[in-house]
């Protein structure tokens, strides 16, 4: 009889249907060379007579009780023939690739070093259960896809073998060099973690564990417990305790190098997306990684990162704790934001459209050393003279999640499909795709554009409508923006037949990485780093033209060529994937920089160059914010923060309240020294006039002692603001103060400001009308003579990106330096519509109110040396009730004293 | 002295520019009246379509245009025949491919902007999104044997 080359080892405790379903699609497989064994471990349900029927094609061992996964699999092991490779396989597995074991034996004779092949496992709602297992230190608990996350399965982790920590013993091919050199499983464990510590002691042997992408099996994952939780957590806890002793230190030990990650790992989600990946890829290699939100100091609290990844890895390291300052910190994201490194040796890294000039230089020149994506980068900052070391770090795509194999699914009207993916930006342009697309083709054309686009903070469907495409052109559709989780979007470039873009980034080209990864053709201008990628992966390219009609021209040339000659376009695109697999994949991109932090380590800190002494980024800038109750200050306010001006530590801001929930932006002691001001003058913020006037020198005099210390705290940082709306009627007191302030005005419409304050505050419409125009007076009658801005709430609204951008230009022209301008995606997670009320709202507005309100919002207030005389009725109103007021304060005081 | 205005109405959506469409993106009670707008005004653009439609098609299916047809057909033919290139006579099924045209932008339009509304619902199947998608790609006419 032929030796076995293979021992098949199923175990079985009770669940007779699994193991019926199980054997019956192992029959049906390709099994050469081998034979199958069925450990009974101690079942008392059909197992025990219903195996007997299958003995001619298997032999069974019988256990005298349940003995553990463990021991269960060790007497299997035991049982089979001499020499043989081992084959662990759980009764609750359905093999539904006839092919899978031939495809594992390949795969394990692949290397000689390969000592353990696991597969892909999926369940039976096609979700990806396994594709290799990871224990990290922190923790001691595993997962089974780096993510951790429930994923749907595209086909991730399919192409070809990976070497892994550990797979899971659920399907497991072991080579008989494993078991002479470590022996069977160990009896420590009962059930959970012996799979990964079997594969972690080979690979201490030298025997390395990978899984096999081609092999995918249907597991209902704890056949045998699951129906008992209770004593599923409890094997697991008690493996895991096991596990954590025996190689906790081995785990921590694989880390050559450490370092500080400051960027975003959820939001912004352009740094957040060049960082996931990344960061997962540092791990493998063996860097130990700290993270630090780069964000946090310009974020509002309410797009803060909440510290959860929705990721196991990401979420580890992000619980580990922050080294102190001798490490190495690469700050990836905005250059504005590199000042803010941590470490002795501070990396920046980060791409630019044009070279950085100015104060943009400057805030390079905050690193220690430059990583840059492209040659054409690095060329770009020699040009303008840094003097710091630059390297060229090219992104990476993680090749788990952008294959050929990934799943296509297609076009069922055969249809030639476009993808355009893209920003809606003048840098991507994608109206020159939609334009050019609509000429090339003719709606009968056998063809179609399909658009991916993200135009945050822009009105994607009155811009397209604006168009005004011919609707007899080719067929263009929008696919929803950006509406999958990052481990489902290579579909969308698998199920495309050419990708095209007209984005003249220079450093954009995640797009093109990920189509090129897939093997899907594109049509791309070749500039920057993308010209670099498009040229060494020797895909089609195109120049890039600035004019717009010119790129339209190429573009329809492009395509047309693409569709004439198919079947080359995607042999060179197969070679693309090939060479972007290779040599841009993530791990190289990891590796090049492990390789660089070898460098930095090896040179010692005095040899790393002389340190300029790093300097406060923000030239001064003082600016107060001004502007009625419920004009949108608070909106305001947060852009500011955007743009890197300090407000307040976290715990110096006044508590948020239901009427306005993302925060007041008012530092608390501004705002209670406001509020005591106020009182102290008989008055409040609602009884704006006819104070007290013998008590107002007094109460001048504490408020000016109070701003002392919150100055003081706030001149501590070279650029910061102030925003309380009580500062339109007592500015005055203190401007003098604070050295060169500029004002920026917030204004609303009269109505809704109204509308808003009787709705809140429960006022009567004619002194919320009054109120605002007083406050308003009073806000520019304070102002005047200082550098000022007014910015109308409403604009902020409707067109946020340009509004933020302008007044960004408008205080740096009014000496406010150091602004860093926030990302699209920024600004319009912050204006949110969501929060708009009484827009549009109408009131009894005065004629005097309604003309001061022409003033405000036409910019027209600035140019007048006075301002038009008060509605007198309204400042009676004030007066009245002001008079009331005190005779209530007054009432109140003798009644206490009574 | 230094001072600045931003003004408001120089930042009012402006849609007929390419290089900045304007607008924030819409809130999505917005988005459901702009929904709920852009489906009144197509039902009642389509009304008005199809009651000038099938008076277009009683017109060229009448007796005296199928006459009149005949007779500018022969003489086309003729003219042809002499080197002439006369203009491709109207016919029914012109109109309606314009209007089939028109349509499916319309549509295509309604589709984008009921994604725009849902956008806050983050699907965790690539498979089910671009099965979606495809289905309503494949309700434009062109693909159904109009043109």
């Amino acid at each position: 009889m032929k030796r076995a080359r293979s021992s098949l080892i199923l175990l079985a405790w009770n669940r007779w249907d699994l193991t019926r379903r199980a054997l019956a699609s192992l029959r049906e497989c390709e099994l050469p060379d081998c034979e199958v064994i069925v450990v009974d471990n101690g079942s008392s349900d059909a197992t025990v007579t219903e195996l007997d029927a299958h003995m001619d094609w298997l032999r069974i061992v019988r256990l005298p009780g349940n003995l553990g996964y463990v021991r269960g699999n060790n007497a299997g092991i035991a049982a089979a023939a001499a020499g043989s490779d081992i084959v662990l396989l759980n009764n609750d597995l359905e093999f539904v690739q006839a092919d899978w074991l031939p495809r594992l034996r390949a795969c394990a004779d692949e290397a000689a070093d390969i000592g353990i092949v696991g597969c892909r496992l999926i369940d039976s709602a096609g979700h990806l259960q396994h594709a290799g297992s990871l224990v990290l230190p922190d923790t001691g608990a595993g997962v089974q896809i780096p993510s951790g996350r429930l994923e749907h399965d595209i086909g991730q982790y399919a192409h070809g073998a990976r070497t892994v920590q550990g797979v899971v013993f659920a399907a497991v091919y072991i080579k008989r060099r494993v078991l002479d050199a470590i022996g069977p499983l160990h009896e420590d464990y009962d059930t959970y973690f012996e799979d990964s510590d079997y594969c972690l002691r080979a690979a201490a042997a030298g025997l390395r564990s990978v899984l096999c992408g081609g092999v995918t099996l249907l597991h209902a994952q704890h056949g045998s417990t699951t129906t008992d939780s209770v004593r599923r957590e409890a094997l697991y806890a008690q493996g895991r305790a096991v596990f954590s002793r025996h190689w906790q230190p081995t785990l921590r030990a694989r880390y050559r190098q450490r370092l500080l990650w400051q960027s975003a790992l959820e939001f912004p989600p352009e740094p957040a997306a060049q960082s996931r990946p990344l960061i997962r890829a540092l791990d493998r290699a063996g860097v130990d990684v700290r993270y630090q939100s780069l964000y946090a100091s310009v974020l509002p609290a309410a797009l803060a990162e909440d510290g959860d990844s929705h990721d196991y890895v990401l979420n580890t390291l992000r619980s580990r704790p922050v080294p102190s300052r001798n490490s190495v910190a690469v700050v990836c994201g905005d250059p504005a934001l590199f000042y803010r490194a941590l470490g002795a040796w501070n990396i920046g890294y980060a791409g630019f459209e044009t070279p950085p000039l100015g104060e943009a230089l400057t805030d390079w020149q905050c690193a220690d050393e430059l990583w840059v994506p492209s040659e054409w980068h690095r060329r770009a900052l020699h040009a303008v003279s840094v003097d710091r070391p630059v390297s060229v770090m090219a992104q990476g795509i993680d090749v788990d999640y952008f294959h050929p194999l990934i799943r296509r699914v297609d076009n069922p009207h055969g249809e030639f499909v476009f993808l355009c993916v893209a920003a809606w930006d003048d840098v991507d342009r994608p109206w020159c795709v939609l334009q050019a697309f609509a000429r090339a083709f003719l709606r009968r054309d056998p063809v179609r554009l399909v658009c991916w686009i993200d135009a945050p903070g822009r009105d994607l469907h009155a811009a397209i409508a604006a168009l005004r495409l011919d609707p007899h052109g080719g067929r263009i559709s929008f696919l929803a923006p950006r509406s999958l989780p990052e481990n489902q979007e290579g579909v969308i470039y698998r199920s495309a037949d050419a990708l095209i873009s007209a984005s003249q980034s220079t450093w954009r080209i995640e797009p093109l990485l990920r189509a090129l990864a897939v093997a899907t053709p594109v049509i791309a201008p070749a500039h920057g780093a993308a010209g670099e990628l498009l040229r060494a992966a020797d895909s089609c390219t195109m120049p890039v033209f600035h004019n717009e009609s010119e790129q339209q021209v190429a573009l329809i040339a492009a395509m047309r060529e693409i569709l004439d000659a198919r079947a080359p376009a995607t042999a060179r695109a197969r070679a693309a994937s090939e060479y972007v697999r290779t040599y841009r994949s993530i791990e190289a991109a990891a590796a090049r920089i492990r390789n660089r932090l070898d460098a930095l380590s090896i040179a010692s800190p005095g040899s790393r160059g002389a340190r300029v002494g790093r300097r406060s980024r923000h030239a001064p800038g003082r600016v107060i914010v001004l502007g009625m109750h419920r004009s949108g200050t608070s909106c305001v306010a947060g852009l500011l923060q955007l743009m890197g001006l300090h407000g307040a530590q976290a715990g110096q801001w006044l508590h948020a309240g239901a009427d306005n929930a993302r925060g007041h932006f008012e530092r608390a002691d501004l705002h209670n020294a406001l509020v005591r001001s106020l009182r102290e003058r008989g008055g409040d913020w609602s009884i704006p006039l006819g104070w007290d006037v013998p008590s107002e020198p007094a109460a001048r005099a504490e408020l000016r002692r109070a701003m002392g210390p919150i100055l003081s705290d706030l001149e501590s940082q070279s650029a910061w603001f102030i925003k309380e709306p009580r500062l339109c009627l007592l500015l005055p007191d203190i401007v003098d103060l604070i050295e060169s302030p500029v004002c920026v005005h917030v204004v609303r419409a009269p109505a809704a400001v109204a509308r808003s304050l009787v709705a809140r505050d429960g006022l009567e419409m004619p002194h919320a009308l009054a109120l605002w125009e007083h406050y308003n007076r009073m806000a520019f009658t304070a102002s005047r003579g200082l550098p000022r801005v007014v910015i109308d709430y409403d604009a902020v609204l409707d067109a946020p990106l340009e509004t933020a951008r302008i007044l960004r230009e408008q205080l740096s022209g009014a000496g406010v330096g150091g602004l860093r301008e926030p990302g699209a995606t920024e600004i319009a997670a912050w204006v949110s519509r969501e929060l708009v009320h009484w827009q549009g709202a109408t009131a009894p507005v005065t004629t005097t109110q309604s003309r001061l309100w022409d003033l405000l919002r036409s910019g027209e207030i600035l140019k007048r040396a006075d301002l038009p005389a008060a509605d007198p009725s309204g400042t009676d109103l004030l007066l009245r009730l002001a008079a009331e007021h005190r005779a209530a304060l007054r009432r109140e005081s003798q009644n206490r004293g009574t | 002295m230094w001072n600045g205005v931003i003004p408001t109405m120089g930042l009012r959506y402006d849609a007929h520019s390419l290089g900045w469409c304007g607008g924030a993106a819409m809130g999505s009670e917005q988005c459901r009246l702009r929904l709920v707008a852009a489906q009144a005004t197509e039902q009642q653009l389509r009304e008005l379509v199809q009651v000038l439609l099938a008076q277009g098609d009683a017109l060229l299916a009448s007796r005296s245009w199928r006459i009149g047809s005949a007779v500018t057909g022969a003489m086309a033919r003729c003219a042809r025949l002499l080197g002439g290139a006369p203009p491709v006579p109207q016919s029914a099924r012109h109109w309606h491919e314009i209007v089939d045209a028109h349509y499916d932008r319309l549509q295509r339009q309604q589709v984008l902007l009921e994604q725009l509304c849902a956008r806050d619902d983050v699907a965790e199947n690539a498979d089910a999104v671009l099965a979606r998608f495809w289905v309503s790609a494949g309700g434009e006419r062109v693909l159904t044997g109009s043109a």
